[in-house]
C-alpha cells in the first residue's frame, strides 16, 4: 500500500516537475529578450545542405561579437514543408525577421508582408568600407545587379530580397569508376564524347554484370540536363517566334506562336529535341521521374551511377557523402558542328542571366527591421560573403570574390547564347503533359512517335490554358498598381513629396506587362479555338 | 499650513492633467481632415489598400464637400484593389467614379474618374469590354486633353483599340486616329508608353515597320527606366532596321546594345548580327 502511494506520489511529482520545466522553458523562450536584455533577430531558410547552416552560424557569431546587444537565431525548415510553414507564420503574425524568398512566397505575400528594398539597395553597403566595393551601390555589388527573380519581382517592380549565392548546374562524376570503366579520368570534351562515355558504361555493365547506370536520376536532377539539351535544339527557332524583333523569346511568345501554328510538335527542331531526350533519358536510372533529389545522390554515392547532373548547391553534399574522388564538368551540349544534333544549335548556352539564390527578404512588420537590414548588409559584404562561400562551398553572390578552387568549375559561363524554348519553361500545363508521358519516350518500347501520338492531341488545350492563365495573372498584377499610381499622383499634386519618377516607373511596367498580355489575349481569341 | 498647500498643489496638478487629457482626447478625433486625407493617401502608397479604404470611408463623414469628394474618390480607387477583390467591389467603384465624373466639377478627380472607369472595363473585370473602356478613355481625353490622366487615357486607348481582335483594316484606321491623338503628348510617361504600345503593335500586327521605327526612335528619347526595356528597345530597332535593309541604323543600335549591355542573353546573337553586317558589302 505504502509502495503504491510512493509510486503515485512519485508519478505526480514527476509530472509536476516536467510540467514546471516545460513552463519554465516556454517562459524562458518567450521572454528571452527581456531575460537576456538582447534584441533577438531570427532568420529562416530551407538550406539544409552541409556547410550552409555552419556558414550562417559563423556569420551570425561574427556579427554578435561586434553587436553584443544582439542575439541571432537561425531557423532551418525542410523545403517540402516550407510553403505551409511560411504561410502559417504569415497568417499567424509570428514571422521571423528575415525569411528566405521561395517560389511559395507569391506576389500577394510579397506585397502584404515583405519590405521593398528599393531605397536601401541604392546606397553603398556600409560593411564594404575599405574594400574595392566601398563606394558601389549595394545592388551593384551583386553578380546579377539584383535584376532577376527571386530578388527582383518584375511584376511588382521592386526588389524584395538579397541573395547569398548563385546556382549553376554541372555534371559530377566518380573519378575512380571512370578510370575503371574508360581506362582514364579524362572528362568528355564534347557532346559526342559524352554520349560515347554513356554507351561505354552500358557496355561495361553488360560485360561485368553489375547494376550500374551512366547517370543517377530524379525528376530534378534529370531536368538539370534535359532542360538545357531540349533548349539547345530550339535556339535557332526561338527568335523567329517573337513578333517584335526583340531577339529574345518569352514563354508567352512561344505559347501564342504555337497556337498560331508557327511551330508544332512535328517541327524538325522539336522532333530532334525529343530524339535527344530519348537518347539521353535512357542513360538515367530506371524510374527516375518518380525519384527525389536525395534518391539520386544516394545512387551516385553508392556507385550505382557514374555521373549525376545537379546544381552547385549539392557540391558539398555530394563530396562529403562520396567515398571516392568526385570530378565536375560542364553539362555537355551539342554544338553547331555536331553531326547529329548540331543543325538547330546556335552555340554554347549562356549563364549570364542567372538570378542570385538563397535570397533573404525582411518581414515588413518586424520590430527589428533596421537590424535585419544591417545583418543582411553584413552577410552580403565582401568579407561576409567570402566567408559564406568558403564555409558553405557555394559560389559567392558578390562580385570580385575569388571562389575556392573546389567551386571554380561552377562559375557561370557568361558568353554564349540564350537557350531556346522548352516545355517546362513555357508553362505548367504543357510541362505536366510532357512529364506525364515522358516514359513513352524511353526504354526499348518507347519512341518519339509513341510519345507524340499521345501528347500532340492534348497539347493545344494545354497551351490555351497556360496562355489564358498567364495573361490573366499578369493583368491582375498590373492592375494592382492603379490604386498606387492614383495615390502617388495625389500626393504629388498635394505637395506631399516628389513621386514623379516612381509613378513613371510604375506606368512603364504596367504598360509593358499589359501590352504582352493583351497581345496574348488577341492571339488566343484568333487561334485558341479548335 | 504647509500640508494644506501641498494638498492644494496636488489637486491643481491632477486637475491640470485631467483637463489636458480632456482637451487632448477630442483633438485626436478632430484632426485636420486635409491632413487625414493625405495620411490616407500615404497609407495607400504603402500598399495598405484595405486600411486606406477604411480611412476614406471615415472621411466621408466630413461636412467639407471638397474633402468628401476626395474621400469618395479615394474609396473608389482603393476598392479596385481591396482584398479580397470581388466583382461587387469593382462595380461599387465604378458607380462611385460615375458619380464623381457626373458632378459638374472640373477637377483632377473628374478626369481621373473617367480614366479609371475605362481601366475597370479594360483590366479590372474578368473579361475586357473593349468598347466601353475605349468610350471612357475617349471621354477622359476629350474632357482634359492636357491633363496627365487625359494623356494616359491615350495610351490605354491605343492598347484597347490596337489589341482588340478586329480585322487589320480596322486596326489601320484606328492607328491613324491614334497618331493624331498621340502626336502632341506632353506628359513624358504618356509619351513614352504611347510610342511603346503603338510601335510594338505596328510590329505585332504587321501594320507598318516604318511607323514602328518612328515610334521606337521617339521612345528612345523619352525616359525608359528599366535597363531591360532599354536593351529590348535597342535590339528591336536594330533588328527591325536590319530586316528592312537599313544596315547603318542596324549597326548603330546593335553597337549601342553591345556597349551598354555586354552581359545580356541576347549579347552574343547581336554580336553575330553585327559581324554579319560588317562583312556585308
Amino acid at each position: 500500500m505504502n509502495f503504491d502511494r510512493v509510486i503515485k506520489t512519485f508519478g505526480i511529482a514527476l509530472l509536476a516537475i516536467c510540467f514546471a520545466a516545460s513552463i519554465l522553458k516556454v517562459v524562458k523562450y518567450r521572454f528571452r529578450e527581456e531575460l537576456t536584455g538582447k534584441r533577438i533577430l531570427r532568420f529562416a531558410h530551407t538550406h539544409l545542405e552541409p556547410g550552409v547552416r555552419e556558414a550562417f552560424d559563423s556569420l551570425a557569431a561574427d556579427y554578435m561579437a561586434t553587436h553584443p546587444d544582439v542575439a541571432i537565431e537561425q531557423i532551418t525548415v525542410p523545403e517540402r514543408i516550407y510553403k505551409v510553414w511560411v504561410e502559417t507564420k504569415l497568417f499567424g503574425g509570428n514571422v521571423p525577421d528575415i525569411v528566405r524568398l521561395h517560389s511559395s512566397v507569391n506576389n500577394d505575400h510579397l506585397l502584404s508582408y515583405f519590405l521593398p528594398l528599393e531605397h536601401y539597395i541604392e546606397e553603398p553597403n556600409p560593411y564594404n568600407r575599405n574594400s574595392p566595393l566601398e563606394d558601389t551601390r549595394w545592388r551593384d555589388t551583386f553578380f546579377d545587379g539584383l535584376n532577376n527573380n527571386p530578388s527582383y519581382n518584375v511584376n511588382l517592380l521592386n526588389t524584395f530580397g538579397v541573395p547569398n549565392t548563385i546556382f549553376t548546374n554541372r555534371v559530377y562524376y566518380n573519378k575512380r569508376l571512370l578510370k575503371q570503366i574508360a581506362g582514364s579520368v579524362d572528362e568528355p570534351k564534347d557532346f559526342q564524347e559524352f554520349l560515347n562515355l554513356c554507351d561505354t558504361v552500358i557496355r561495361y555493365r553488360s560485360k561485368v554484370g553489375i547494376s550500374l547506370y551512366p547517370m543517377a536520376g530524379s525528376r530534378e536532377n534529370s531536368t538539370a540536363i534535359l532542360d538545357r539539351l531540349f533548349g539547345s535544339q530550339t535556339q535557332k527557332m526561338a527568335p523567329r517566334l517573337e513578333p517584335t524583333n526583340e531577339l529574345q523569346t518569352l514563354a508567352q511568345d512561344s505559347t501564342v506562336a504555337y497556337l498560331a501554328g508557327k511551330w508544332s510538335l512535328r517541327s524538325p527542331e522539336i522532333i530532334n529535341a525529343f530524339k535527344l531526350m530519348r537518347r539521353v533519358g535512357n542513360f538515367f536510372t530506371p524510374g527516375f521521374l518518380q525519384l527525389k533529389r536525395d534518391d539520386a545522390i544516394f545512387q551516385f554515392t553508392q556507385e550505382k551511377a557514374l555521373m549525376i547532373a545537379s546544381g552547385s548547391y549539392d557540391a558539398q553534399s555530394i563530396r562529403v557523402q562520396s567515398p571516392f574522388e568526385v570530378g565536375v564538368f560542364s553539362v555537355p551540349m551539342p554544338l553547331p558542328d555536331d553531326p547529329e544534333y548540331g543543325p538547330f544549335v546556335l552555340g554554347f548556352q549562356s549563364e549570364a542571366a542567372l538570378g542570385g539564390q538563397a535570397a533573404f527578404a525582411i518581414y515588413k512588420f518586424s520590430e527589428n527591421r533596421d537590424l535585419a537590414v544591417d545583418f543582411l548588409h553584413y552577410i552580403t559584404s565582401v568579407k561576409g560573403n567570402t566567408k559564406f562561400s568558403k564555409i558553405s562551398g557555394w559560389l559567392p553572390s558578390i562580385i570580385g570574390i575569388e571562389p575556392d578552387e573546389d567551386i571554380r568549375p561552377f562559375m557561370p559561363f557568361l558568353g554564349g547564347y540564350r537557350k531556346g524554348i522548352n516545355f517546362y519553361y513555357i508553362g505548367a500545363e504543357p510541362g505536366d503533359l510532357v512529364n506525364a508521358n515522358f516514359h513513352l519516350l524511353l526504354g526499348p518500347d518507347g519512341s518519339v512517335e509513341a510519345f507524340l501520338d499521345e501528347v500532340e492531341p492534348k497539347m493545344r488545350d494545354a497551351m490555351v490554358t497556360t496562355s489564358i492563365r498567364g495573361a490573366d495573372d499578369v493583368l491582375s498584377d498590373a492592375a494592382y498598381f492603379d490604386s498606387m499610381i492614383g495615390a502617388l499622383y495625389r500626393r504629388n499634386t498635394a505637395g506631399d513629396g516628389e513621386w514623379t519618377d516612381r509613378i513613371s516607373e510604375m506606368l512603364e511596367s504596367q504598360t509593358y506587362q499589359e501590352e504582352v498580355s493583351f497581345y496574348r489575349r488577341h492571339e488566343i481569341a484568333l487561334y485558341g479555338q479548335n | 499650513m504647509a500640508a494644506g498647500y501641498e494638498k492644494l498643489m496636488h489637486k491643481t496638478v491632477i486637475i491640470l492633467l485631467l483637463a489636458s487629457t480632456a482637451l487632448g482626447l477630442p483633438r485626436k478625433g478632430l484632426a485636420d481632415p486635409a491632413d487625414s486625407v493625405l495620411q490616407a493617401w500615404e497609407t495607400a502608397s504603402n500598399y495598405r489598400y484595405n486600411e486606406a479604404y477604411r480611412a476614406f470611408r471615415r472621411l466621408q463623414e466630413s461636412d467639407d464637400h471638397a474633402i468628401k469628394r476626395e474621400a469618395v474618390f479615394g474609396e473608389a480607387l482603393m476598392l479596385l484593389n481591396v482584398q479580397p477583390k470581388t466583382s461587387g467591389n469593382i462595380e461599387r467603384a465604378r458607380q462611385l467614379f460615375e458619380g464623381i465624373a457626373g458632378e459638374s466639377v472640373d477637377d483632377d478627380f473628374s478626369v481621373q474618374s473617367l480614366y479609371y472607369i475605362g481601366r475597370i472595363y479594360q483590366t479590372h473585370q474578368r473579361v475586357t469590354d473593349y468598347e466601353s473602356s475605349a468610350r471612357y478613355f475617349l471621354r477622359a481625353i476629350k474632357r482634359a486633353p492636357n491633363h496627365a490622366y487625359g494623356q494616359l487615357a491615350v495610351v490605354r486607348l491605343a492598347n484597347v483599340w490596337l489589341y482588340e481582335p478586329v480585322p487589320k483594316a480596322v486596326k489601320l484606321e484606328r492607328y491613324e486616329q491614334l497618331r493624331g491623338l498621340g502626336g502632341n503628348l506632353t506628359f513624358r510617361p504618356a509619351r513614352r508608353d504611347f510610342n511603346y504600345v503603338t510601335g510594338v503593335a505596328c510590329l505585332c500586327f504587321e501594320l507598318s515597320p516604318e511607323r514602328a521605327m518612328e515610334h521606337l526612335k521617339i521612345l528612345e528619347t523619352v525616359d525608359v527606366h528599366q535597363p531591360r526595356s532599354r536593351a529590348s528597345l535597342y535590339a528591336r530597332i536594330g533588328e527591325t532596321a536590319r530586316k528592312s535593309g537599313d544596315t547603318s541604323t542596324a549597326r548603330v543600335y546593335f553597337q549601342k546594345f553591345l556597349d551598354e549591355f555586354p552581359r545580356e542573353l541576347q549579347t552574343q546573337l547581336i554580336r553575330d548580327r553585327l559581324n554579319q553586317l560588317d562583312t556585308q558589302p
